[in-house]
């Protein structure tokens, strides 16, 4: 026998009459932590939902008798236009950059996500100032028609109509990314076998294309109309009320947490109901293809005049919601007469860095301890519960923000009571609310998902064999964690922290809300400077979150330049 | 002589499912002993419970006669010494071949280290991909590397799991081959335990193999004992087609198309099963009235090296029933030839009918 195996001899480790798995109540580690998380998430849900039936002295009816409609109606116009617009515009270049060859193709293919990298409140800045009346636009028009003041109609993007369009150029691409990648998901021989039935290029996309992609179209359609509702930036910039800047108004302007919570549980009932929706939709997605036989898409080609179009039809959404804000915003941060000083923006983005540093590190750890423990523990509750937990990516800021306010109000005032009953009267006043720590926990709660989701994929590409074959080979947890975990999901951490971080950066209403006095941010600068009609001073920070929001767009282009299965390289160009 | 690996009364379930029960089993030093089952009998779980990746609900696991999980305790599969070759061969993806190998080494002198790499990588033939990466392998060098990785810490006890089903057919059997010489020229009396549904392979491949059935060991054996001294009759049909009659003991004996079997100790009266393996039945022609015939030839097809042949029985024998018999090479019997049959009692079993799953046989 061998003398190398360099074995201890000693039988350790674990209690020998605890079994492995079944067959005891106890529940394993990963189960804990995943409540702490999810108590952690939803406490602040539950201080919202715990209003429903406080009394909010006679504000709720006044708001159900005067505002409500408004906000419901103002709603139904978003999602309808939102809807409307993303499906035709997100699905139909989705399919023509798939399906067909015409100028521009390639370049359109990735360059129709960027717009993700433009946040709406930044699109609706720039396009009052290219729309307003003394904007370029309105100029322009009446150089050449010798129009003067009142003369004439102009459509007024500070409408609900405006705030549609504003919120599809900005959320159109989770459409098309769906949609893309479910039409090129669909076996080749699908669509051949198609044609040899007997239908043509065109009945072959509502035959068949459409039909096969509907659950993914449907998901991200679902999503952009989950961020519609939760909307705070743009739509109180063009004072087009909804739910949102109606809670904001409500807890801020009549000082009512009751009726702020109240509003706050309607907007998550239809917010919810989208999530479900989605999920279900999701759920739906139960074809597999029977093919499993992949060959670079054959792309049809299209006469001039058609090829013509179809470029111009996928620029139409692209230019709507990159090339024109971001020429204006580049122009109006050329021409500003009314600009911030350079220290000033180096504080805000010292602000913003440190604010979105300290909640990547924050997210990204609690993130890999809880894919860690779900991973070695498989407990079932833990897997719905950390469902649960990532409720917060659906729940807008505004709600988090006041959620949190509630809560952490709360706190301080229990704690300022224990305090003056033991250190003899001693109020310390507020503790957690309005300081960094409410900032911080409100983008976890609200971005865990963003983490989690990276993470988790991440992992489930370690094959648990790995593990094994690790541990046999005598690697303890800590050095499989070291030498095995790390370097694989060494993209997945790096993606997870950029995409936390950014959307740290381009948050609005939770940071504006429960930002500590004086730590203004990029993104509430910017808003308060617009809001204030100084929106040359608001161009500067805009730009600033979005050229640094390009990062992860690009990174995605490049993801999506390589996700076609079976196939390493597009060699059709 | 104690056992490299041993398992004494291991049961096992998961929730409600009882994966294992009361497998035991001892493999020599440099022995290899073969885990035959369907899928979902329970031989991964075993396999597994050896590595120390599941704990066992009861039992004793012993290598080289030490307790490595018992009711005194537990020893975790990075203290085990075991090696495990898997099925999908696990390799560290973001590792070189050399750094994959090296992983196991950690602990000894940096030379020995070095040393030992260089001598399984020789040894496994993939010494000059040593900087690849294992995407840069074909299957059968990445299962190479595996075993290389396994074999290097010198484990006492090498676990291998379905280890060669990813391979296509040709490679397979160069790397079965490869596989087995490798683990019987160790001269550190390293025991295998292998893991397959395939019964070739473990008649290829086991000093000793042990059939499981859902969650049981059925029969422990050679290759000889399992095919020849079956316990029951799924152990039989296991390792080849068989013709099966249903009969009845009179007199201590049973009845059969092709003349009567001894009944062994069973007692007169019991209904019983009689499995007679195809290549247990010869056939003699006839010649006038003698012998008498007692069949009638169907079909005949041609399988290559051995030939299928279908008869049915004469009611002379009374019996009426068809049959299948394996020949060796063509025939020259013709569809409809009358011919007599004989038995190898070596190759025909008589097991009492069943009524419960339990078995009681031969």
């Amino acid at each position: 026998m061998s003398d190398a195996v360099s074995v201890p001899q000693t039988l350790t480790e674990q209690p020998a009459d605890k079994p492995s798995r079944a067959g005891s109540f106890a529940l394993p580690a990963g189960f804990g932590f995943s409540a702490v998380i999810v108590l952690l998430v939803i406490t602040p849900l539950l201080a919202v939902l715990s209003y429903i039936g406080s009394p909010t002295d006679g504000l709720w009816s006044h708001l159900v008798e005067t505002r409500l409609g408004e906000y419901l109606s103002n709603s139904l116009i978003l999602l309808v236009g939102v809807s409307s617009l993303t499906l035709v515009f997100g699905t139909g270049c989705a399919w023509l950059v798939t399906m067909y060859q015409f100028p521009g193709r390639t370049w359109l293919e990735w360059l129709l996500v960027l717009p993700l990298a433009m946040p709406t409140y930044v699109l609706a800045y720039t396009y009052t100032d290219f729309l307003q009346f003394t904007g370029p636009m309105q100029t322009l028009l009446r150089g050449l028609t010798g129009w003067g003041w009142q003369e004439y109609w102009f459509p007024n993007i500070r409408s609900p109509g405006g705030a549609a369009f504003v919120l599809a150029a900005a959320l159109y691409p989770y459409v098309y990314v769906a949609a893309r990648a479910a039409f090129l998901a669909q076996s080749v021989c699908a669509l051949e076998v198609s044609r040899t039935l007997g239908c043509t290029q065109r009945s072959m996309f509502w035959r068949v294309g459409l039909p096969l992609a509907r659950p993914a179209i449907v998901a991200g359609t679902l999503f952009v109309l989950m961020e519609s509702l939760a909307d705070f930036g743009a739509v109180s910039y063009f004072e087009v009320n909804t739910f949102t800047t109606g809670i904001y108004r409500t807890w801020y302007a009549y000082g009512n947490p009751a009726a702020a919570a109240q509003l706050a549980s309607v907007l998550l009932l239809f917010v919810y109901s989208l999530l479900l929706l989605e999920r279900w939709s999701e759920g739906q997605r139960r074809f597999n293809q029977t093919s499993s036989r992949y060959r670079p898409m054959p792309r049809f080609a299209l006469s001039k005049h058609w090829a013509r179009a179809a470029t111009g039809f996928c620029l139409l959404p692209l230019t709507a919601g990159f090339i024109l804000p971001a020429t204006i915003l580049g122009s109006m941060v050329w021409h500003a007469q009314d600009v911030l000083s350079l220290s000033r923006l180096a504080q805000l983005t010292i602000n913003t860095t440190l604010l979105g540093l300290i909640t990547c590190a924050i997210i990204l750890t609690i993130g890999l301890i809880a894919v860690y423990s779900m991973r070695r523990d498989q407990h079932p509750l833990g897997r719905v519960l950390m469902r649960l937990a990532l409720l917060g990516y659906a729940t807008p800021g505004v709600v988090i923000a006041v959620g949190l306010l509630i809560v952490l109000g709360a706190v301080d005032r229990g704690l300022n009571y224990a305090l003056s009953q033991t250190v003899g009267g001693w109020q310390p006043g507020l503790i957690l609310s309005g300081t960094l720590v409410a900032v911080v926990y409100g983008c976890s709660v609200r971005f865990f998902a963003v983490a989690y989701s990276p993470l988790e994929a991440g992992f489930k590409k370690i094959r648990p064999n790995v593990e094994d074959a690790a541990r046999t080979l005598g690697a303890k947890p800590p050095r499989i964690f070291r030498a095995i975990h790390l370097p694989l999901l060494k993209g997945s951490l790096l993606s997870a922290a950029l995409l936390v971080f950014l959307d740290v950066m381009k948050e609005l209403p939770a940071t504006m809300i429960l930002r500590p006095f004086n730590f203004d941010t990029l993104a509430v600068e910017a808003y308060q400077l617009a809001t204030t009609e100084r929106l040359d001073g608001a161009a500067g920070p805009a730009l600033i979150i979005v050229l640094a929001g390009l990062l992860p767009v690009i990174m995605l282009c490049r993801q999506l330049a390589r996700s076609r299965p079976g196939s390493g390289h597009d060699e059709s160009e | 002589m104690t056992a490299a690996l041993a398992f004494v009364d291991i049961a096992h379930r998961f929730g409600e499912l009882q994966a294992l029960q009361q497998v035991s089993f001892q493999i020599a030093a440099g022995d290899i002993l073969c885990l035959l089952g369907p899928s979902g009998c329970g031989k991964t779980t075993a396999l597994r419970i050896a590595a120390g990746l599941e704990r066992p609900h009861h039992g004793l696991v012993q290598i080289n006669g030490r307790t490595v999980s018992g009711n005194d305790g537990f020893v975790v599969p990075e203290a085990r010494g075991v090696g495990l070759l898997f099925q999908d061969y696990a390799l560290f993806p973001h590792l070189t071949v050399e750094r994959n190998v090296l992983f196991g080494l950690k602990g000894l002198p940096a030379a020995e280290q070095r040393s030992r790499t260089r001598y399984w990588l020789q040894r496994v033939g993939l010494w000059d991909r040593q900087k690849a990466y294992p995407h840069m392998l074909s299957g059968g060098e990445q299962q190479r590397v595996a075993l290389a990785r396994a074999l290097a810490p010198q484990p006492a006890v090498l676990l291998l799991d379905e280890p060669f089903s990813n391979l296509d057919s040709q490679l397979r059997y160069q790397v079965r081959e490869d596989v087995l010489r490798t683990i019987k020229d160790m001269d550190t009396g390293t025991a295998a335990l292998m893991v397959t549904h395939d019964p070739e392979e473990a008649l290829y491949m086991g000093d000793q193999i042990a059939l499981m059935d859902k969650g049981r060991i059925i029969q422990t054996g050679t290759a000889n004992d399992l095919y020849c001294q079956p316990l029951n009759p799924l152990v039989a049909t296991f390792f080849g087609s068989v013709n099966r009659f249903s009969s009845d003991v009179q007199a201590g004996h049973v009845a059969t198309p092709m003349g009567a079997l001894p009944a062994g100790h069973l007692t007169d009266g019991t209904e019983v099963d009689v499995l007679v393996r195809t290549e247990g039945i010869g056939l003699a022609a006839q010649e006038g009235n003698d012998p008498a015939p007692n069949a009638i030839i169907s079909t005949i097809r041609r399988l290559g090296q051995i030939s299928r042949i279908d008869l049915q029985t004469l009611p002379e024998t009374g019996f009426d029933c068809s049959l299948t018999v394996h020949v060796l090479g063509p025939t020259a019997y013709q569809v409809g030839d009358h011919v007599k049959l004989i038995l190898d009692s070596n190759l025909a079993f008589v097991f009492p009918v069943q009524v419960s799953g339990d078995s009681q046989s031969d």
